[in-house]
């Protein structure tokens, strides 16, 4: 029996990560690479923009959903992300906010759809159904409008305000 | 691209969503709905409504505007529509289609069209060369858009692949300029339903669609249905039907009764119903006609959830606002008497505890005296402030008794209530001056 291929990843913090070329592949980053690069047993890539932490998620998730494809995501969400993610992906996501968002860059510079849309849907869901004080709240953003500035934009919108 | 990059402090090792490029932020918008979630984000921070902006100007959105009151003014229409041309859908509810209304649409880049519960006062039309329109807004408005669009020679509804009409009766006449092609078996047509759909296969066999040719190489589906979930569809009126005229030839396209709907398939709908609840006139049959077929039982929680959502976000909204407009407390009131939710309904629990702190908050500036109001669909007055709790599980209205003064561990879930301040809120009007 012919071993598996595999890549070695080499993160931000230079933290190496064995994988099966197969399951890394989901990344179309990593794939193009592949496909420019030499046939090495091992070849290995750096991926320095990802740091050691949201790399082994990133691994884990392709290495579930490279057996068990991710069903698409409707957009806009309907109802709760929860309603429609599978019991794998809801514990996969049961993760701090800082290392959600480090996950949607990651996913974004390897080019990992499905990783990607799962992500970018939690943050979704988190922001759905709140004010924009509530929002800046669960995310430490400031407020840089004047007040001038706020009221030109509520008038803006208020045209929707029923919708 | 966005005019702003993302702050990125190197020292820190917190990542924020400040730290995501435009692009990914557009990636989260699209996983809210358009209206009014996405155009709000413009209010958390400069660098949001930067990055809404550009996700306007790139379009591809859905603009539900099932919300928009049935004889909506020209100048409201151009206003919108100039601003969100570049949507994806639109879909529109309740509305009378006028000449001017789709020579303003026949600028959009849609690819879809959907009429929900709409009527036309005259034939309108899809080639808005057949009339022209004497209003100083629209010509206005037609210069505005060239410019925009940098190409006055743009073909009207120049993206447009299918149109779907859900429940509108005759009352529907369309002209259109080229000629015909009857063959609902056009292959092109087919495959784009049934990727708009996303159904894999049945498609040909259920839904039975024209496919009308929009100029030389285009052709545009068109498909009229009318749901009967729940329903008796044989009795239905059988000389329904939309009207399409191309020159001397007219043709009536039979409104397709759906006599059962699987619920993988009711998804087709979802666009056109669940805005229709925002507008449903509740004395008239037209709620009897959305209560005929099962589809509202299917979405009546989530436009429940949005209601009250919509309600609990907007503390400082006046009271009378929420009362007199009636779309709040007006759809659990006939989904009762329509007997959609019963008094056992195993309504979920996030939707209980919305109303919940409805009534937390409301009871802190209740009195002993309610004042009474009325609406224009419900004959009872309505003592406002009254119970949400009461009325999503008995369906009637009852004063809200003042808060108890004890402030002391009153309940136990997980999302308490913040209590807030409401003086002063039951003038309308007043909600610049009220304080949270």
């Amino acid at each position: 029996m012919s071993e598996t291929k595999q890549v070695e990843l080499t993160s931000k913090d230079k933290v190496s990560f064995k994988v099966d070329r197969d399951v890394i592949l989901m990344s179309g980053l990593v794939k193009d690479m592949l496909e420019e690069g030499d046939e090495d047993e091992t070849p290995i890539i750096p991926i320095p923009n990802v740091d050691s932490k949201p790399l082994q998620k990133v691994i884990e998730y392709c290495q579930y959903h490279h057996k068990e494809p991710a069903q698409e995501i409707e957009k806009p969400l309907k109802g709760k992300i929860e309603d429609v993610i599978c019991d794998w992906d809801k514990k996969f996501l049961e993760i701090d906010q800082s290392l959600l968002i480090e996950l949607i860059m990651a996913a974004n510079y390897l080019n990992i759809k499905d990783l990607l849309d799962l992500t970018c849907a939690k943050v979704a869901s988190m922001i759905k159904g709140k004010s924009p004080e509530q929002i800046r709240e669960m995310f430490g953003i400031e407020n840089d409008f004047t007040p001038e500035e706020e009221a030109k934009i509520r008038e803006e919108n208020k045209w929707c305000e029923e919708a | 691209m966005a005019h702003y990059q993302p702050v990125i402090d190197p020292a820190t090792t917190t990542f924020t969503i400040n730290h995501l490029p435009p692009d990914c932020l557009i990636e989260i918008f699209q996983y809210l709905p358009f209206l009014p979630s996405v155009l709000n984000l413009q209010l958390v921070s400069s660098a949001w409504r930067n990055t809404v902006q550009h996700f306007i100007a790139r379009g591809g959105f859905d603009l539900n505007l099932g919300f928009l009151p049935s004889h909506v003014t020209l100048s409201k229409f151009i206003m919108i529509i100039g601003r969100f041309y570049n949507a994806k859908q639109i879909t529109l509810c309740n509305l009378q289609l006028t000449v001017d209304l789709m020579k303003v649409l026949s600028f959009t880049a849609i690819e879809t069209l959907v009429l929900c519960n709409c009527s036309t006062e005259a034939a309108v039309s899809f080639s808005p060369d057949l009339v022209s329109s004497g209003f100083k807004q629209f010509k206005d408005f037609q210069r505005e858009m060239n410019e925009k669009l940098e190409d006055s020679g743009r073909l009207p509804f120049y993206n447009l692949k299918r149109v779907i009409v859900i429940d509108s009766s005759t009352c529907l006449n369309f002209v259109w300029k080229e000629d015909f092609i009857e063959d609902n078996r056009d292959e092109s047509c087919q495959a784009s339903l049934k990727s708009f759909y996303n159904l894999e296969s049945g498609f040909d066999n259920c839904w039975n669609f024209k496919s009308i040719s929009m100029n030389s190489n285009k052709r545009v589906s068109f498909l009229a249905l009318e749901l009967y979930n729940g329903g008796d569809a044989k009795s239905r009126d059988s000389k329904k039907f939309v009207t399409l005229k191309s020159g001397k030839t007219l043709v009536n396209i039979p409104i397709q009764p759906i006599e059962y709907v699987e619920d993988k398939k009711a998804l087709m709908f979802k666009y056109g119903l669940k805005s229709n609840y925002r507008k449903v006139k509740f004395n008239s049959k037209t709620l009897q006609q959305a209560i005929d077929n099962f589809l509202i039982g299917i979405y009546s929680y989530t436009a429940l959830e949005d209601f009250l959502t919509l309600v609990v976000n907007s503390p400082t909204r006046p009271m009378n606002f929420v009362t007199d407009k009636g779309f709040y407390s007006e759809l659990i009131y006939f989904l009762h008497k329509y007997q959609i939710l019963r008094e056992n309904s195993n309504i979920p629990l996030r939707i209980v505890q919305l109303a919940e702190t409805l009534d937390y908050h409301w009871a802190s500036f209740s009195q002993t005296e309610p004042v009474s109001t009325k609406t224009e669909n419900i004959s009872e007055e309505i003592p406002v402030p009254f119970s949400w709790v009461h009325l999503l599980k008995k369906g009637q209205y009852i004063h809200l008794p003042p808060a108890q003064p004890e402030p002391e561990k009153k309940e136990s879930t997980e999302t308490k209530p913040v209590r807030k301040s409401y003086r002063g809120l039951l003038t309308r009007g007043s909600s610049s001056n009220n304080q949270d």
